[in-house]
């Protein structure tokens, strides 16, 4: 703006419209200092915001890398035989040590499976390796810890465990991904709670989306001012403020038990077991989280709806268009980005849900992955929560490495959206 | 109306060739009817929530150790001995609320002036999607960082015996960075569908980049920010996890936000997820905290709202 | 015309919530006979009188303390030696008692489950505090082979009653508080009769910041005293303590910990029902759900005392100290004879209907009861004395008419 002031300064003559040429230049100084001040005001409010969400994403990091002591229940020097290292063994001596050491049951599955005698030694080894020498998480240190203070770290771990050994270990990792809940930290997973959630989500946006952008068509472009329309608009900014426990206890008493056959799949004879018919299932999950996003995605939508100039839509009627024609060609493709933005707040509103989930029927353990919208299901927060709750540091690290997988997947399933609203998103004339 | 009847009319006079008669639109009815359905599940969602919290308060109020006079009058709820006041509670809630605007509405606010008025939209593209993603964590997380994190930095600053480990303002100080994203970009959306026509003609007027902001886009945008601040007030007053773990669980009434109290919405998920039997007025009572909640929504929106119908501006 | 249609949606919905109508129940079958206890009555009297031989009053005090559990009119009998005149005492029948006194006495092994034959779903919840524990025994049974597939909820213990009693939708209800007398009533208006397995115990350490300097050891009198509205400041407890507010840290009310805790600690001291209140009102408590908040919270302070679970303090020993409790530590040992007073008893709730209609829970349940003392201490509780584990066996054995 300075820049671009300075030369008509110069052309004017002494006095101009707006008084003294001198007063005008101060008042213009004052104006432009106080410009750049609150535009500093702007980017402290901006960067305090970031740093703020920086400090939170930091705490997360920092518990989900670092170092680890590990014990092994059997050192593999024990195991080792007559000098020749646990490695070396032969397949017989692998068989030996397996019958050994390993439990009656897991014995009796392993060789239901297959016989030992007829693995592969590899195979065998990394039994020995899993069930045997058991290597155990004794303590976990923070990032910054690691990083910073490795020596000192080096002599407690050596001084409270004499036996184990320190080792960097991400606890974002490809297994933690792939595999499924387990009461062992070292090799629990997410896996089935990322597919809960992934079934979960896209149930709630399939279902909120169309009824959200619907409802906000309505309310912005048909609807008479009337009481009703008033009492709809009040409602929906109230529903937004209702605690998602609330809409938990809704969806139980709605979806879980009096929509029972329509959310467990018995009326298209979907049931994954006919002894365990309820409606806690990922269906019932997605329609309650769909009610609970449902105001935030109206609202958006509303407000971008209403930026729309009335110009636009005056232009589409004078062509002849349809009321819905001027609405689906003129004012949605313009109001796209702010539906866009209102979803991409829905989408991880409720991806972090936990409390709603919880009374609908999340199982907080559960190992098989769910087949489709009428299983039993968990999801990632719900681990998330379960896993800040336990004593053990250890649990703690897995739900900070979850809160990563959390967030990577939400960047996903946002970027369509967030691209979208990047193209559309253009100043109106 | 006028005008369209007195436009038939007009067709009908004249009889005019039938092609230009208005058509029925068998489609257009159906959409609309459609969109009043989509419209109408907000109603019956609010039926259900209203059912469901009613029929279990309606235990709650019925039981002899609750009186209604004594439930909106007294200060100290303890429902193990048969004390059933709510203030304590609603003041907890109201406190962690004011925390959490004071931080989520200034700052939110000038962020998403910031974006919309002084960043490149290379900054803006990247930066908004990242805030928003942040409303993803889950707000369990949220609450351990007040607990392990602000809670210690206030008693660092303020000092140990005056700040408790488990505190109103903490919670709320966190609240806010919760909601942050949600005020400013929902306010950055407002600002940016503010037509470009309205800052060209204040800037040929010569007011400055920051008075074309304060005095022109923000007012033209005020629908939307106030929709924004309406949406996070409902937010803060609603959100349970981060005031559960961080605000302390015994409700307390006092106005000392360096002191713990349990909020509405604490009390609500800690009876929901204890060993408490749910045949007891305990249990009971949370039915009744939320149909207060729900009704203290309500009349922060009807407020909100004539508010906002004040100051309300519409430009073309 | 759209009018019509939401009222139509609307009342469609309101007809949908409606509360279902109860399912009808069936007659409870009852064993055995009650008995008024008489004054200068024994059990041993009582076992010569009813069966002949006095050396079957442990099967009197196993069966009579289970049916307590399910009918209020029934005294638990918590001491062999203590009965009171007036008590209603229930007596098994001969043949059964026989029984009972044989298997208690030569210990129960229960038959073997081959984990690979088992099929079917198995739909349990409740107590957050058995949730690790029993995750864990899952976990092994699907180690072992088990095929089908279990889900475990971690609601809390009253709502796994409530899933459990009142809608009947879960196979198992996992609980660290006894089951209550009214959901055993609701859990029979729909045609359940719960059996009740103990599993293991949940050792409660009292614990103080590191940098308390002047506790080590408390009797319980003083750690009801403490967690009082009586006193407000440490030296008012003891005079040569500081003369600092006590700032007290607690399990929520909601919370079995905090029931036993209230039970066993400031009842014994302030007499039955005036515990509760005297805890509630003392200054500076703070309650919390979660454990791991309360131990941040005894940390934040020198003057700061709290209980919670043992594990809790088991994973947080370099910034804890756990207090003696009438001169005796909680480790395995003193837990596990009973000698520490603090120590809570975690349950299993099934019934002997689901486990013959559903072999896969009544398998799952056996396991359990068969190699829980081989896990249990991993996950930071205390294994059961052989006494209480046969119990369970036993109860599993009836619960299967074997």
């Amino acid at each position: 703006m300075r820049g671009g002031s300075e030369p008509y300064a110069a052309d004017r003559t002494e006095t101009t419209l707006f008084g003294e040429d001198a007063q005008v230049k101060h008042s213009l100084r004052v104006r432009h200092l106080i410009g750049r001040l609150w535009r500093a005001l702007f980017l402290a409010s901006l960067i305090i915001g970031i740093v703020a969400l920086s400090a939170l994403i930091y705490n997360i990091l920092d518990q989900s890398f670092g170092l680890v002591a590990v014990e092994t229940k059997i050192s593999p020097r024990a195991l080792a035989q007559n000098g020749v290292s646990l490695e070396n063994l032969s397949t017989e001596q692998l068989v030996a040590i397996l019958e050994k050491y390993v439990s009656k049951g897991v014995l009796r599955r392993l060789k239901a499976e297959q016989p030992l005698e007829q693995r592969e030694r590899e195979e065998l080894l990394g039994l020995v390796l899993e069930r045997v020498v058991q290597p155990k998480i004794v303590q976990s240190w923070s990032l910054t810890d690691s990083l910073l203070r490795r020596r000192s770290i080096e002599s407690e771990a050596a001084q409270r465990y004499p036996s184990a050994h320190l080792e960097f270990r991400s606890w974002l990792n490809p297994n933690f991904l792939s595999r499924p809940q387990s009461s062992a930290p070292e090799v629990a997973g997410v896996r089935t709670a990322i597919l809960g959630s992934l079934w979960t989500i896209i149930i709630t946006i399939l279902v909120a989306f169309p009824l959200g952008v619907g409802a906000a068509i309505y309310l912005e472009e048909y609807a008479p001012l009337n009481p009703l329309t008033r009492l709809i608009q009040i409602n929906i900014n109230n529903l937004a403020g209702v605690p998602s426990i609330i809409y938990g206890m809704l969806g139980l008493a709605i979806f879980v038990r009096a929509l029972e056959p329509l959310t467990s799949g018995a009326f298209i004879g979907g049931l994954v077991d006919p002894t365990t018919a309820n409606g806690r299932t990922i269906m019932s999950a997605g329609l309650t989280l769909a009610l609970l996003v449902l105001p935030l995605l109206i609202v958006n939508a509303q407000e971008a709806i209403r930026a729309v100039p009335g110009s636009l839509r005056e232009a589409g009627y004078a062509l002849g268009a349809t009321k819905w024609q001027v609405v689906w060609h003129h004012v949605l493709p313009n109001a796209l980005p702010g539906i866009l933005t209102g979803t991409i707040l829905s989408i991880s509103r409720a991806m972090g849900e936990t409390a709603p989930l919880v009374v609908v029927g999340a199982s907080t353990f559960i190992v098989y992955d769910p087949n489709g919208p009428f299983s039993k299901f968990t999801t990632l927060p719900v681990q998330i929560y379960q896993w800040t709750a336990r004593p053990q540091q250890e649990f703690r690290n897995l739900a900070a490495a979850a809160i990563l997988v959390l967030l990577a997947l939400l960047l996903t399933l946002n970027a369509t959206a967030i691209m979208m609203r990047n193209r559309y998103s253009r100043r109106l004339i | 109306m006028a005008t369209a009847t007195s436009a038939r009319a007009l067709v009908r006079r004249t009889t005019a060739p039938p092609e230009l008669r208005k058509k029925r639109r068998p489609l257009e009815v159906l959409i609309q009817t459609f969109l009043f359905a989509c419209g109408a599940v907000s109603i019956l969602t609010t039926i259900g929530i209203v059912y469901v919290l009613g029929t279990e308060s309606w235990l709650f109020f019925r039981s002899p150790e609750v009186d209604l006079l004594e439930f909106l009058t007294t200060t100290s709820w303890i429902p193990a001995v048969g004390e059933f006041g709510i203030w304590p509670l609603v003041n907890a809630t109201m406190m962690t609320t004011t925390f959490a605007m004071m931080v989520a509405l200034p700052l939110g606010l000038a962020s998403a002036i910031y974006l919309s008025e002084y960043a490149s939209s290379g900054v803006r593209n990247v930066l908004k999607p990242i805030l928003e993603i942040l409303a993803g964590i889950p707000t369990v997380v949220y609450g351990y960082f007040a607990l392990t994190f602000m809670t210690p930095l206030l008693r660092y600053i303020f000092g140990r015996d005056i700040v408790e480990i488990y505190n109103t303002a903490s919670a709320g100080l966190v609240m806010g960075i919760l909601i942050l994203p949600l005020v400013s970009s929902m306010s950055e959306d407002a600002l940016s569908a503010v037509p470009r026509s309205l800052r060209e003609a204040a800037y040929a007027l010569g007011a400055t980049r920051l008075e074309t902001a304060v005095q022109v886009v923000v007012p033209a945008a005020l629908s939307g920010i106030t929709a924004a601040f309406i949406l996070a007030i409902s937010r803060a007053v609603g959100e349970t996890m981060i005031v559960a773990i961080a605000a302390g669980a015994g409700p307390a009434f006092t106005f000392n936000p360096f002191r713990a109290a349990e909020t509405m919405t604490g009390h609500i998920v800690r009876i929901s997820g204890g060993d408490l039997s749910y045949d007891s007025i305990d249990y009971d009572s949370l039915f009744a905290i939320g149909l207060v909640l729900f009704l203290m929504t309500l009349i922060l929106n009807l407020i909100s709202r004539a508010i906002m119908h004040r100051f309300r501006e519409v430009y073309e | 015309m759209s009018k019509l249609f939401v009222l139509a949606v609307t009342v469609i919905t309101l007809l949908a919530l409606l509360p279902t109508a109860g399912i009808a129940a069936p007659p409870f079958q009852e064993e055995g006979t009650q008995y008024t206890v008489q004054a200068g009555d024994t059990l041993a009297m009582i076992a010569e009188k009813q069966y002949g031989d006095k050396m079957l009053y442990t099967a009197i005090v196993y069966y009579n303390n289970r049916m307590a559990r399910l009918d209020k009119n029934i005294s638990p009998i918590s001491d062999a030696n203590s009965l009171e005149p007036g008590w209603v005492i229930y007596l098994p029948p001969a043949e059964k008692a026989k029984r009972y006194a044989e298997l208690m006495a030569k210990g129960v092994t229960l038959p073997e489950v081959d984990p690979l034959t088992v099929t079917g779903d198995i739909i349990s919840a409740g107590s957050s505090t058995v949730f690790p524990l029993s995750e864990r025994m899952a976990e092994r049974f699907k180690d072992e082979g088990y095929q089908g597939s279990i889900t475990i909820d971690s609601i809390g213990s009253g709502a796994g009653f409530e899933r459990f009693c009142k809608s009947g939708e879960t196979d198992i209800a996992n609980a660290s508080r006894p089951i209550k007398h009214s959901e055993v009533e609701s859990c029979r208006a729909i045609g359940r009769e719960p059996v009740e397995f103990r599993v293991g115990t949940d050792g409660l350490a009292v614990v103080v910041s590191k940098e308390n300097d002047f506790l080590t050891n408390l009797t319980l009198e003083q750690l009801a005293k403490i967690f009082s509205d009586e006193v407000q400041k440490w030296s008012e407890v003891d005079p040569s303590w500081p003369n600092e507010d006590i700032k007290r840290f607690s399990p929520g009310t909601d919370s079995g910990t905090f029931d036993f805790f209230v039970e066993y600690v400031m009842n014994a001291t302030y007499g039955k029902d005036a515990g509760k209140e005297r805890i509630l009102k003392a200054a500076n408590l703070q309650l919390s759900e979660d454990d791991n908040v309360l131990v941040q919270g005894v940390m934040g302070s020198k003057y700061a005392i709290g209980y919670f679970g043992y594990a809790y303090y088991q994973e947080n020993t370099d910034k804890l100290n756990v207090l003696s409790i009438n001169g005796i530590a909680p480790d395995e040992v003193t837990v596990e004879a009973g000698e520490y007073p603090l120590a809570r008893p975690l349950f299993l709730y099934s019934t002997g209907r689901i486990m013959t209609e559903k072999p896969q829970v009544a398998a799952f349940i056996n396991f359990y009861l068969t190699y829980v003392n081989e896990e249990i201490k991993s996950v930071g509780y205390f294994p059961l004395g052989a006494e209480t584990l046969n119990q369970s066996r036993l109860a599993w054995l009836d619960a299967m008419g074997q």
